[in-house]
């Protein structure tokens, strides 16, 4: 019994250690001008076949547009103030896929069941030549049933801009 | 022993490892067609649909977002990748990359307010082109705000309500039902719908447990015999239940749908005996009592028609028989339903 317990949680151990992101576009050159970042309206890239009813909301989407701003002003490497235009930079994204799940189905069931999940592509685009200068895909999960399904966006914004600073941050030291 | 538990561990871990591990196809040769225009030919690589980018052999990684059509040994398997349908006038494999469109800053600055000032100090190559300031792909209509007036049209019940017909084969337990047997009965039920995934369903229904045929009368008196007798019993079944439904595919307007439910209700069990004796007296009266029930059921409806569908499940009456002393004894009615309902 004991080594059933101990192998399952060493797989669950080696699976929770997959990175909730995958880099597409590295930052290659340190940002030139850190005076503000905008964040343009998110891209429905949902699957045609979506459910209408289960697509995310207007208010959804803008709940992810305000934690990457808060996520933005939380970063202190980063000093890039979230502006509504005229900004060198501007964060553009994409929903890929996005279950909205169920707190309720987390508590009464669990399992996976209810669990709240995004894939975004999130990209940080220079609005001077419109290149990007840094891009990946970013997923979130909720599975707790303590936490909010809003969470994962969260968890995308935070790790985007986490990213998007730890690269920053190695490209000025060099 | 200890080698069986290993090898179970082993499966077991397995398993696990198997249901968490990412979703990747094995490496195979993709033609990309990217939004910038870029086309991507006889790429090696593998697709990976837990972060929904397409990894390459020679180190690129091009995420869903980015591609707008896919092609796999000439077919085209954008829709079963990517979930969304290639654009129709896709341009064909061999068109040469469009250097002009994209901006790259070449020698001068195109704005002049916004140009970096050490633009001339820059290399002048940079490491690869930049096409994603070409213009983005098709734009579906804006996110849908919850107060709209589009919003509460998309979360309009497909139906109304609804009218079922069935019958159901049920299997009553418990001491309160001892004697009983199993059998055919029907139901009756109506459905309203309350929202596009909560409805509400009263029923009647005859449950079809019956007395078991090795119930008989016997004559206490031995100078009497019973010349006829003929026992029987109904259980009929009255509830009410609140019902989550979701329908397989609603984009369609099917009506096809799995839904659960739980309610409450009353059980009214009535005995009838008749019987002829030989003094020439007989008997022909009926008993009942009625308890308190819970229900529970689950199913699944299967559209035939735009508003007929066959609807299949289970069903299970949990009945209070008696409370003593904070004890409470139940009794069990299992059914297996099918049956025709009617959605308006």
């Amino acid at each position: 019994m004991t080594r059933i317990l101990l192998a399952i949680a060493l797989v669950l151990a080696v699976s929770g250690c997959s990175k909730p992101y995958v880099i597409t576009t590295d930052l290659s050159d340190p940002l030139t001008d850190q005076s503000c970042v905008q964040i343009a309206e998110f891209r429905d890239l949902l699957p045609e076949d979506t459910d209408p009813d289960s697509r995310p909301t207007a208010e959804d989407v803008a709940k992810f547009k305000t934690y990457l701003a808060e996520e933005f002003a939380a970063r202190r490497h980063l000093t890039m103030a979230v502006s509504d235009a005229g900004c060198p930079y501007e964060v553009q994204g994409s929903l890929l896929s996005y279950t909205k799940g169920s707190g309720w189905m987390r508590f009464l069931v669990g399992f996976g069941a209810g669990d709240s999940k995004v894939v975004t592509e999130l990209r940080m685009v220079d609005t001077r030549d419109g290149s990007t200068v840094f891009a990946g895909n970013f997923t979130g999960q909720v599975s707790s049933w303590a936490d909010s399904g809003d969470k994962m966006f969260k968890m995308v914004s935070r790790d985007f801009t986490k990213q998007l600073e730890k690269r920053a941050r190695a490209l000025l030291e060099d | 022993m200890p080698r069986l538990r290993i090898a179970f561990s082993l499966l077991v871990a397995l398993l696990l490892l198997l249901g968490f591990a990412p979703s990747a196809v094995g490496a195979a040769i993709f033609t990309l067609q990217l939004a910038s225009g870029e086309t991507l030919e006889d790429v090696t690589g593998e697709i990976d649909q837990q972060y929904m980018v397409v990894k390459l052999d020679s180190g690129r990684t091009v995420s869903f977002a980015e591609i707008t059509a896919i092609r796999m040994g000439g077919v085209d398997v954008t829709r079963e990748i990517l979930g969304r349908s290639a654009p129709e006038a896709a341009p064909e494999a061999s068109e040469p990359p469009k250097p002009p469109e994209t901006p790259e800053a070449p020698e001068t600055s195109e704005t002049p307010e916004t140009a970096p000032p050490e633009a001339g100090s820059e290399p002048a190559v940079p490491p690869e082109p930049a096409p994603e300031a070409a213009p983005r792909p098709e734009e579906k209509p804006p996110w849908v705000s919850k107060y709209s007036e589009a919003y509460r049209e998309i979360h309009q019940p497909l139906w109304r309500w609804g009218i079922k017909a069935g019958a159901n084969y049920s299997t009553p337990t418990g001491n309160y039902y001892d004697g009983f047997t199993s059998g055919p009965g029907y139901d009756f039920e109506v459905w309203a719908a309350l929202t596009h995934n909560a409805a509400l369903r009263a029923g009647v229904s005859r449950s079809g447990a019956k007395l078991d045929n090795d119930l008989y009368l016997i004559s206490l008196d031995p100078g009497v015999s019973i010349l006829s007798q003929d026992l029987g019993a109904r259980v009929m079944r009255y509830y009410v239940a609140a019902q989550a439904y979701r329908h397989l595919d609603r984009a369609s307007g099917r009506l096809s749908m799995w839904y659960l439910y739980a309610g409450l209700g009353a059980v009214n069990t009535r005995l009838s005996v008749k019987a002829r004796f030989s003094d020439g007296t007989s008997i022909d009266t009926s008993t009942g009592e009625t308890k308190f029930l819970m229900n529970y059921g689950a199913g699944v409806v299967i559209a035939a028609t735009r508003h007929l569908g066959v609807d299949l499940g289970g069903h299970v009456d949990q009945v209070f028989v008696e409370s003593n002393n904070n004890a409470t004894s139940f009794a069990w009615i299992l059914d297996l339903k099918a049956g025709l309902v009617a959605l308006f």
